[in-house]
């Protein structure tokens, strides 16, 4: 099948519409990497980070942790800590969580959590998923919906992204979208 | 060239959905003063795309418009937020209220009706006929689908004979569909390609972009290679066509002989304002078009508009769906395609039809969004189950690859009860909403048992697990029924080409007019009726008769 864009394609207001918006969704995440220097690489190069920034880089490695795989933008970490902050219960759950040694299989059994531990394991999971947190959507999910989790573990890109006319008719793939997938 | 002095217009049109665009844009073409007046406003693609991804049901049909005060509709998941209901079976589906009207979400899917539909009472002694055969409306198939743009296999005509090829070949199967076939096969039953109006060709068609697999076709196609009627509101624009948007039109009036003179439409901020013109055509779909007339009540007319059979709002048909879905034994890969490619046609006729009702299947290309688990539904359920890191991961990707789902779209007799009526309770700008006293009979119980058994043979034959036959009946989103066309003025309310008996100035077009429901996806017949109609409105406006069908 051809994987070319049609000359109608390329040409489309529509198209170009959306094409711009991707890029300026990829564009607003990496000026958020940038502001808030994720890399663990430039984070030890940094000699004093800042409480706020240490405190993004745990939530992380704890994100990464619970949610198997993908991608984390700092910015939305940072947006996560905040809503954690407004609820001292989830807030304590998260405390534990942090405590507990980042590498899975030492970190204690989902059924032997506290129920604020699992609670606030279970909010980081669904945030980080569904783009939702205590049930309802956060305010930035559409502009983060197709890079959800739940997108991120398919074999096949979020609904709505173009991709190859009649590549349907193939068997699918299985291979993971991005090499930070399990 | 006739003139319009004396008048707004020479055809008012209530309604931009597919009938009233195509109406419009072949009578602007034809040189009429056309406006065409719709309750909502203009749908724009990015934000309403935005919306949906900021609700937490994401990919339901209307999870990409808003709820506009002044147009409600019935939301899918909440259909009694709009609809007053009376029972005894709910009825849920809906329909948008916007500039383009529910082409917007529509799947598609363009078949024909097969020869034995526009004959069900005479055949099978079931039903009604209707007052026009295919083999009338045959032509104007043909140019419904090279207007709107159709997809098709010219080898397989899925039961309706044709004269002509398609204007664009068929879609590739879905890997998916493949697999199926091969069970499918074993039954004695075969998939073949759905018609569909999606855009197959590079170069486009009707300045619309070749499809390219976002599988988001409902609520929304992003890049607009599904049709939608916004391409002959365009048109008709084009050819001088007046768009009047959040122009909800609340009555019609007529005068000492019958016909009608003027509309009513009142405005989001309800000032009331009126147009006159020398034809009006209400297009505004199987439920609001009963409504407006049933709202046009004068002490000539207690029944309101073109009610002298009774028979406004009465007939209200859908298909009723049984949707079941199941783990498939291998990956089928979901989420790449259109969210139908394929289907079985082979159940839509036979001599079971005295008995029960027939149904197509219809192959799906989305997992089991359907059912609610679209991929981040899906997600927030393993959560809650406990299911974390990388065995989350993994399940996510190897459950929703191999998730497969069909429907059975059930056909469905007319039944004078199951009824539209005005309701006593109002709407936010002081309009009526619908009573619906929606009826499913044993007729179409027992077309939908036949589905269910036909799916735990098809799954079984396919090597699935987890079967889920969903005990509630899905909506299918084809209204119909509720403005009948015949060819007795005491048992129809207009006649086959959707002029009203008691006012000859006033057409009505849309599915209402289906006198019986048949199993196809209703918007293709929709088309061409509009089409076939317009000619006529056009001479009685004292035009040239209107671009004839492709030969």
């Amino acid at each position: 099948m051809d994987p070319q864009p049609t000359h109608a394609e390329q040409h489309s207001p529509l198209v170009m519409q959306l094409h711009r918006r991707r890029l300026l969704l990829a564009t607003g995440a990496a000026l958020a990497v940038i502001g808030f220097v994720p890399s663990h690489d430039l984070a030890a190069q940094t000699a004093t980070p800042s409480p706020n920034q240490r405190a993004i880089d745990q939530l992380i490695d704890l994100s990464r942790a619970l949610c198997g795989g993908g991608t984390f933008d700092p910015g939305r970490a940072d947006m996560l800590l905040n809503l954690f902050s407004a609820d001292n219960a989830l807030q304590g759950g998260l405390d534990t969580l942090l405590a507990e040694p980042a590498t899975p299989s030492a970190a204690t059994p989902v059924t032997e959590r506290s129920p604020e531990a699992r609670a606030a394991a279970e909010a980081i999971l669904v945030y980080w998923y569904a783009g939702v947190f205590k049930g309802a959507p956060v305010a930035d999910r559409s502009a983060v919906y197709t890079q959800l989790q739940a997108w991120q573990a398919m074999y096949t890109p979020a609904w709505t992204t173009c991709k190859l006319y009649g590549g349907w008719a193939d068997p699918p793939s299985l291979t993971p979208q991005s090499p930070e997938n399990p | 060239m006739p003139q319009s002095t004396g008048f707004d217009c020479d055809v008012a049109i209530v309604g931009s959905g597919i009938a009233g665009a195509l109406v419009g844009w072949k009578l602007a073409q034809a040189g009429a003063k056309v406006v065409i007046l719709d309750s909502g406003p203009t749908v724009n693609r990015v934000e309403g795309l935005a919306l949906a991804f900021s609700s937490m049901a994401s990919s339901v049909p209307d999870a990409t418009y808003k709820m506009n005060p002044w147009a409600p509709k019935p939301a899918t998941l909440d259909p009694n937020n709009y609809l007053v209901q009376t029972g005894p079976d709910p009825f849920v589906s809906n329909y948008e209220r916007v500039v383009g009207g529910t082409t917007w979400h529509w799947l598609g899917t363009a078949l024909r009706l097969i020869p034995s539909d526009f004959r069900l009472k005479s055949t099978y002694g079931v039903g009604e006929d209707w007052p026009l055969s295919y083999d009338d409306l045959e032509p104007w198939y043909l140019d419904a689908e090279r207007t709107i743009g159709v997809a098709g296999d010219d080898i397989e005509d899925n039961g309706s004979p044709r004269s002509g090829t398609y204007p664009m070949p068929p879609h590739p199967l879905s890997y998916s569909d493949t697999q199926f076939s091969e069970a499918a096969r074993t039954l004695g039953l075969k998939v073949t390609a759905t018609p569909q109006a999606r855009v197959s060709i590079q170069e486009g068609y009707n300045k619309r972009p070749r499809c390219c697999g976002n599988a988001f076709c409902i609520p929304m196609c992003p890049i607009g290679a599904k049709y939608d009627a916004m391409v002959h509101v365009g048109f008709a624009k084009d050819a001088g066509a007046e768009i009047r948007e959040n122009a909800v039109v609340f009555k019609l009036d007529t005068d000492a002989n019958g016909q009608v003179t003027q509309l009513h439409y009142r405005s989001p901020d309800k000032t009331d304002s009126t147009l006159t013109a020398k034809q009006f055509v209400i297009a505004a779909h199987a439920i609001e078009t009963p409504k407006l007339l049933l709202m046009s009540i004068s002490d000539t007319l207690p029944r309101g508009l073109a009610n002298s059979s009774d028979q406004v709002g009465r007939n209200l048909m859908d298909h009723p769906t049984q949707l079941t879905y199941a783990m498939a034994p291998n990956p089928m890969g979901p989420f790449r395609a259109p969210l139908s490619t394929a289907g079985i046609e082979d159940l839509r006729d036979g001599e079971f039809r005295k008995e029960r009702g027939a149904f197509r299947i219809e192959l799906g290309n989305d997992g089991w969004s359907w059912p609610g688990l679209d991929p981040v539904a899906w997600s927030q359920k393993l959560i809650k189950e406990g299911v974390e890191g990388r065995e989350l991961y993994r399940q996510i990707a190897e459950l929703n690859v191999r998730a497969v789902r069909v429907a059975g779209l059930v056909e469905q007799l007319p039944l004078a009860d199951s009824r539209v009526t005005l309701s006593d309770k109002l709407d936010d700008i002081g309009i009526p909403r619908p009573e619906v006293h929606y009826i499913i009979d044993d007729y179409t119980r027992n077309g939908l048992k036949a589905a269910q058994a036909r799916f735990a043979e098809l799954f079984t034959a396919l090597g699935a697990t987890a079967v889920t036959q969903v005990p509630q009946l899905q909506g299918a989103g084809h209204i119909m029924g509720t403005y009948r066309m015949g060819t007795d003025a005491k048992t129809s309310v207009t006649n086959s080409y959707g002029q009203t008996w008691d006012h000859p100035n006033v057409w009505l077009a849309g599915s209402g007019l289906f006198p019986t429901a048949g199993t196809a996806n209703p918007t293709l017949t929709i088309a061409a009726l509009a089409l076939r109609a317009a000619p006529e409105i056009a001479r009685a406006l004292g035009y040239s008769a209107a671009t004839p069908p492709a030969a």
